[in-house]
C-alpha cells in the first residue's frame, strides 16, 4: 500500500497523531448496530472499564455521521454496491470506520492509530461475514434478544481476528 | 441370525438393468451406485434446507418447551418420512433383497444416506449382533447451527433416526434407532445407532421358513 515510513525508526511509546502516517492501528472497540440504531453487540480491547465508557461514547456519537453517509451515499451512487463507509471522524487518536449493510445493519470499528482503508475494508467485510453465519443460527429466535451474536464462538471469532489485525506489524 | 427380508409385495417390476441383489455387491460397488442414485434425485439448496429444520425445530422448542417431547416430535416427524421414502429409495436406487442386517446397513449408509443426503457414511459394529451404527461427518441439517447450553439435551437431527426407523418397518424389520453422538454436541462425527428388535414375518409368503 506503500504509505508506511519505512526507513523511520520510531520509538514504541510515540504517541500517533491524527496525521500520522505509519499504519499500525490497533482495534480497540467492535459494534454491532441494528436497525434502529440499537447496540447488539458491543466489545471493547486493552482498556480499563474507563476506556470503554469512552469508546462507547464515542461510538454512539459516530452513528450519526453513519446515518449521513448512508442517506448521502444512497442520493448519489443508488446502485453502489460499496458498503463500507470508510472513516466516520478523528478523536484524540481514535479514528472509527463505519460499514453500514443493505439491511441497515451498521459495523463501526474503533482504531487507535491509523489503518488503510483498503485493509479496514476487508477487514469489516470478514465481519459482515461472521455476522450472517451468526445470524443463520435457527436458535437466535429463541435467544434473550433475538440476537446471534452472544454466543461464546461468535465473541471467540471476533477477539481472534482482532488479534490477527493487531498483530499485523 | 441372518432371515431373508423381501421388499414389500407391491413393490413395482424392475426395469431392465437394474442393481443387482444387494448381496452380490461389495461395498464399492455399493457406493458407486449411491453416487450414480444422488446424480440421479432432484436436488435442493442445502442452506435452505438447513434454515427451514431450525425453524421447524426452534418452532417445536417453542410450542413444546420440554426437550423431550421435542425429541419425541422429531423422531416421530422421521417416521412419518420414512414410511413413504422407503418406495423412493427402491425405487431410484434399483436395489433389490437384502440378505441379512449387514446388508440392510450398508444399503442405508452407502446408498440411502448418499442419495437424499449426499452424504458419505459408514457403518460401523458392535459386539452386538443386532446393532451397528451409521456414522457421518458433515450433517446438511445442521449447517449455521450452534446448539444453546440450555438445549444441550436436544437431539437436533432426530428426524433422521425416525427416518430410519420408519423405513425399515415397511420392509418388516422393527428397529429402535437412538442418535449417539452429534457434532452439534462437540463429537467428532454423528453417530446413529440401530438396534434390531424383531423381524416380522411375511404375511404373503405360502412357505414356512
Amino acid at each position: 500500500i506503500g504509505f508506511g515510513n519505512h526507513d523511520l525508526e520510531l520509538p514504541s511509546s510515540w504517541p500517533p497523531v491524527a496525521m500520522a502516517t505509519s499504519f499500525n492501528g490497533v482495534i480497540r472497540a467492535v459494534a454491532v448496530i441494528g436497525k434502529e440504531n440499537q447496540p447488539l453487540f458491543l466489545e471493547t480491547f486493552g482498556e480499563g472499564k474507563e476506556g470503554q465508557l469512552k469508546f462507547h461514547y464515542h461510538i454512539h456519537t459516530s452513528l450519526d455521521i453513519v446515518e449521513e453517509k448512508v442517506s448521502s451515499g444512497r442520493k448519489v451512487y443508488p446502485t453502489t454496491k460499496d458498503l463500507y463507509l470508510g472513516q466516520l471522524y478523528t478523536v484524540e487518536d481514535y479514528n472509527l470506520f463505519g460499514y453500514c449493510t443493505n439491511t441497515k445493519i451498521k459495523f463501526v470499528v474503533l482504531i487507535q492509530g491509523t489503518q488503510a482503508n483498503t485493509v479496514i475494508r476487508s477487514w469489516l467485510r470478514d465481519l459482515h461475514d461472521l455476522y450472517i453465519i451468526a445470524t443463520s443460527n435457527p436458535f437466535t429466535e429463541l435467544m434473550p434478544n433475538k440476537s446471534g451474536l452472544h454466543t461464546s464462538s461468535f465473541k471467540g471469532k471476533i477477539k481472534t481476528r482482532v488479534q490477527e489485525f493487531n498483530n499485523r506489524h | 441370525p441372518a432371515s431373508h427380508l423381501l421388499p414389500p409385495p407391491h413393490q413395482p417390476p424392475l426395469p431392465l438393468g437394474a442393481a443387482p441383489a444387494v448381496w452380490k455387491m461389495s461395498l464399492a460397488k455399493m457406493a458407486r451406485l449411491g453416487d450414480a442414485t444422488f446424480e440421479k434425485m432432484d436436488k435442493v439448496n442445502s442452506e435452505l434446507l438447513a434454515m427451514t429444520y431450525g425453524a421447524m425445530v426452534t418452532t417445536l422448542i417453542k410450542d413444546f418447551q420440554d426437550i423431550k417431547t421435542v425429541n419425541e416430535e422429531l423422531e416421530k416427524m422421521g417416521h412419518n418420512i420414512g414410511v413413504r421414502l422407503i418406495d423412493e429409495f427402491l425405487a431410484k436406487s434399483g436395489i433389490t433383497q437384502c440378505r441379512n442386517l449387514k446388508d440392510t446397513a450398508h444399503s442405508i449408509a452407502k446408498i440411502g444416506f448418499k442419495m437424499f443426503l449426499g452424504i458419505n457414511a459408514e457403518v460401523a459394529w458392535s459386539s452386538n449382533p443386532r446393532q451397528f451404527s451409521i456414522e457421518f461427518k458433515g450433517n446438511p441439517l445442521i449447517e449455521f447451527v450452534e446448539l444453546p447450553e440450555e438445549y444441550k439435551d436436544l437431539d437436533y437431527s432426530n428426524i433422521l433416526c425416525g427416518v430410519i426407523r420408519g423405513a425399515l418397518s415397511m420392509v418388516q424389520m422393527v428397529v429402535t434407532t437412538h442418535l449417539q453422538r452429534s457434532e452439534l454436541k462437540g463429537d467428532p462425527l454423528t453417530e446413529i445407532q440401530v438396534t434390531l428388535q424383531k423381524v416380522n414375518a411375511e404375511k404373503v409368503k405360502g412357505d414356512d421358513d
